[in-house]
């Protein structure tokens, strides 16, 4: 006979209220059960742990290419070969600089968000999950870095701060489906939402009424309405396609991000704060 | 002593996974979708120790990874304690008992824990779960959690195997 209350279902079951508790905490606690400071207190924790592991792992690989570097000849030619990869490496550098001194002399001369106190930081580490779509930079609550502040790369918009640590903070990528923001278009500064659709997926521009004037490969800016969730006339999307479906109220509008995450080294966190 | 061991064993070997997921092994991608050590080693720990062990280890791990992302608190949580609790199930066919068979099983719940975790977050409205990245993903992390599960179930049985779950793991539930 089947025991329905056997002890891993008790246990199940009470480790799945306590999810489904921590859940509605979220959703329901408001600022209070935010579990921010308690996510924010494990990074900082384990920060130094990572730090640890990640130069643990690197000398293993030293130590392999290490073990292969034996003989006199072979010393000779790898000498050889070390000089013409030093000379190689020394062009791939200056090359990789004058990439980095692009990316900062474009965060230097952006035209949106004059005015605006910001500051400047790396981008230190991409997505590292499948469940959200962010990167990591290397200013936390030290530099001054608050929950909600604006992130802007070279040529737009990169995201918002979803989590502070003291050293380290985590961005929200535009495409992440759990990112929206009012953007404006056209010459009568016609007004839409924007939203993320998660991985390899177009941006989706809602609320864009039939006839309205968008156009493919138009870019389209922050609203600054919202709730002033960002700032007004930063560069956010360039419209890639638009259909209008028979029928239909809005048109169906596809976007893509102005900013190349694959190639973000620099960005600045304007030190603005949402007014919501 | 032993019992000692296990505390810290488990801890370490947690907290070892979730920084992995977080800097090294996490920054890999194939087509954009990243590899899920963690869901992998809840998988091999329910395989290898049973339901109970399987969801506590899930919920743990999952408390952990939560940390590190902006989804709801607790939603990882729930998914690997589900997970870590089918895995579990499966010690019914004594999948454990062959160790192909087990590898196998690591990455067919790994699918299954992809496809719970698109569920859940389309019932919370984060996602939407009817797009071609969901096969993607589910192929992806099932594909590399195979690879690595030879890893993962050695790792869960050295951590796990003083709590009492011997080489034949009598006491699985």
């Amino acid at each position: 006979m089947v025991k329905l209350f056997e002890r891993p279902r008790i246990t199940l079951l009470i480790l799945v209220l306590a999810s489904a508790s921590l859940i509605t905490l979220n959703y329901r606690g408001g600022s209070r059960f935010s579990f921010v400071s308690v996510k924010a207190a494990v990074r900082d924790v384990i920060t130094p742990v990572r730090s640890t592991l990640d130069s643990a792992f690197s000398p293993v690989g030293n130590v392999i290419t290490g073990a292969f570097d034996y003989g006199s000849l072979k010393t000779e030619n790898q000498k050889l070969k070390n000089q013409i990869n030093g000379a190689e490496m020394v062009k791939l550098a200056a090359g990789d600089a004058q990439r980095q001194l692009n990316q900062l002399l474009r965060l230097d001369n952006i035209q949106f968000a004059q005015g605006i106190a910001s500051v400047p930081a790396q981008v230190i580490s991409m997505t590292p999950s499948n469940l959200q779509l962010s990167f990591e930079i290397d200013k936390g609550q030290s530099a001054g870095i608050q929950l909600g502040m604006v992130v802007v790369g070279g040529s737009g918009l990169a995201g918002r701060i979803v989590a502070v640590g003291s050293t380290t903070s985590t961005v929200l990528m535009v495409s992440d489906p759990n990112f929206a923001a009012g953007v404006r278009f056209g010459p009568g500064g016609n007004i839409a939402l924007l939203n993320g659709q998660g991985l390899n997926q177009p941006l989706k521009v809602n609320l864009v009424d039939p006839g309205s004037p968008i156009r493919v490969g138009q870019v389209l800016v922050t609203s600054g309405l919202q709730g002033e969730v960002f700032p007004p006339g930063i560069p956010i999307a360039r419209v890639t396609s638009i259909t209008n479906p028979l029928g239909a109220l809005q048109e169906s509008v596809k976007a893509a991000p102005v900013v190349d995450y694959g190639g973000l080294q620099y960005v600045r966190v304007l030190k603005w704060r949402p007014l919501s | 002593m032993n019992s000692r061991l296990f505390f810290i064993r488990l801890p370490l070997l947690l907290i070892t996974v979730v920084v992995l997921q977080h800097s090294g092994v996490g920054g890999l991608s194939i087509s954009g979708v990243h590899p899920d050590i963690i869901m992998g080693l809840v998988c091999a720990t329910g395989i290898v120790a049973g339901r109970e062990k399987g969801a506590l280890i899930g919920f743990l791990a999952g408390i952990l990874a939560d940390s590190f992302l902006v989804t709801p608190y607790g939603l990882s949580a729930l998914i690997y304690t589900v997970v870590g609790y089918l895995s579990g199930e499966l010690e019914r066919f004594e999948l454990a008992d062959s160790r192909i068979v087990s590898f196998l099983a690591v990455g067919a719940m790994s699918g299954v824990g992809v496809v719970l975790f698109y569920g859940t977050e389309f019932v919370l409205g984060i996602h939407n779960p009817l797009s071609h990245q969901l096969l993607a993903e589910v192929s992806v992390v099932s594909l590399l959690n195979v690879v690595i599960s030879p890893i993962l179930v050695f790792a869960a049985r050295f951590s796990l195997k003083p709590s009492g779950v011997d080489s034949r793991f009598e006491s699985r539930r």
